[in-house]
């Protein structure tokens, strides 16, 4: 794999102390994993917060950084243990979320899609499993491939695929009847 | 299924964000730890080499204390049969063991030879 040379230029900064780093990481990054974030949380405003931790906790693991091979993924894998930490938090708490947050919106302005199908798209998100969401997730909101997908997450090509295939037939049939 | 999907995104990150997340991530930066790992395994490994040695020759020095060879209390024994024409460290090593000084100056020599001989 080739190291962009954002990745290149990241690592010079690592090495030297410098907190130019985070700007660089942020430019290149911070969109990629919030919608990475909103789309496994289903929520805006948790991405918005643990995007947030996550900055925080590459600052005081910024030597660990600079000897990672693969920053993007690295950076994804830690985004995805604090998004799992807060489901469980959620889970023990037993916060059951009766309304969703509306996480999701038309793509363009004249979008076909009405207020009511996002409502409901957004519901039925909520309620596929955390794996299968990603892969969604990673599709649809970060325009991932396959191949792309299995490199970030660590899984193989099939995997990946298969759990997509299977998230697509859940909300096909939770949005069957309601759309 | 797709196409629902293509027609929409994720409600976009808000532009206040940066500048927040951002600041408090350098302010935590700066805070982070000054000394590298490499440093502080380091500095770890010298202070728990060091308490080890201390341990081990604390303990080198009590068994030298228990092992030491027993100094003869009585001096004046020894100095007596250092004038029967023994020699000190005879003396010391006769009274260590045990041999009494029954008052005959001969029994007592033939013990000890005896004694040295065994």
């Amino acid at each position: 794999m080739i190291e962009p040379d954002w990745e290149k230029e990241l690592k010079k900064l690592l090495v030297a102390d410098d907190p130019l780093a985070l700007d660089l990481i942020y430019e290149n990054l911070a969109n990629d994993l919030y919608n990475y974030l909103a789309g496994i949380m289903c929520s805006v405003h948790d991405a918005e917060e643990i995007l947030q931790e996550l900055f925080i906790k590459i600052a005081e693991k910024k030597r660990m950084l600079s000897e990672a091979e693969n920053i993007k993924a690295y950076l994804l894998r830690m985004a995805a243990n604090l998004a799992n930490d807060r489901l469980r938090s959620y889970k023990r708490k037993a916060d059951k979320r009766e309304s969703y947050e509306i996480f999701i919106e038309s793509a363009e302005k004249d979008s076909s899609a009405t207020d009511d199908e996002i409502e409901e798209l957004n519901k039925a998100l909520n309620e596929i499993s955390v794996e299968q969401r990603e892969t969604v997730t990673m599709k649809f909101f970060m325009g991932r491939t396959f191949q792309e997908m299995a490199d970030l997450l660590g899984i193989s090509i099939n995997t990946a695929a298969s759990r997509y295939r299977r998230a697509l037939e859940e909300l096909k049939k939770i949005l069957e009847d309601k759309i | 299924m797709e196409k629902r999907l293509e027609n929409i995104r994720i409600k976009p990150i808000s532009p206040e964000l940066k500048e927040k997340i951002l600041s408090a991530a350098k302010a935590k930066w700066n805070d982070s730890e000054q000394f590298s790992p490499s440093f502080r395994l380091a500095i770890k490994i010298f202070f728990t080499a060091a308490a080890s040695f201390i341990a081990v020759a604390l303990i080198f020095d009590s068994l030298k204390q228990e092992t030491a060879t027993p100094v003869n209390k009585n001096q004046s024994q020894i100095e007596e049969l250092v004038s029967l024409g023994i020699t000190k460290e005879m003396a010391v090593v006769a009274l260590n063991s045990g041999i009494k000084h029954n008052g005959s100056k001969e029994t007592y020599r033939n013990l000890l030879k005896s004694e040295s001989e065994l």
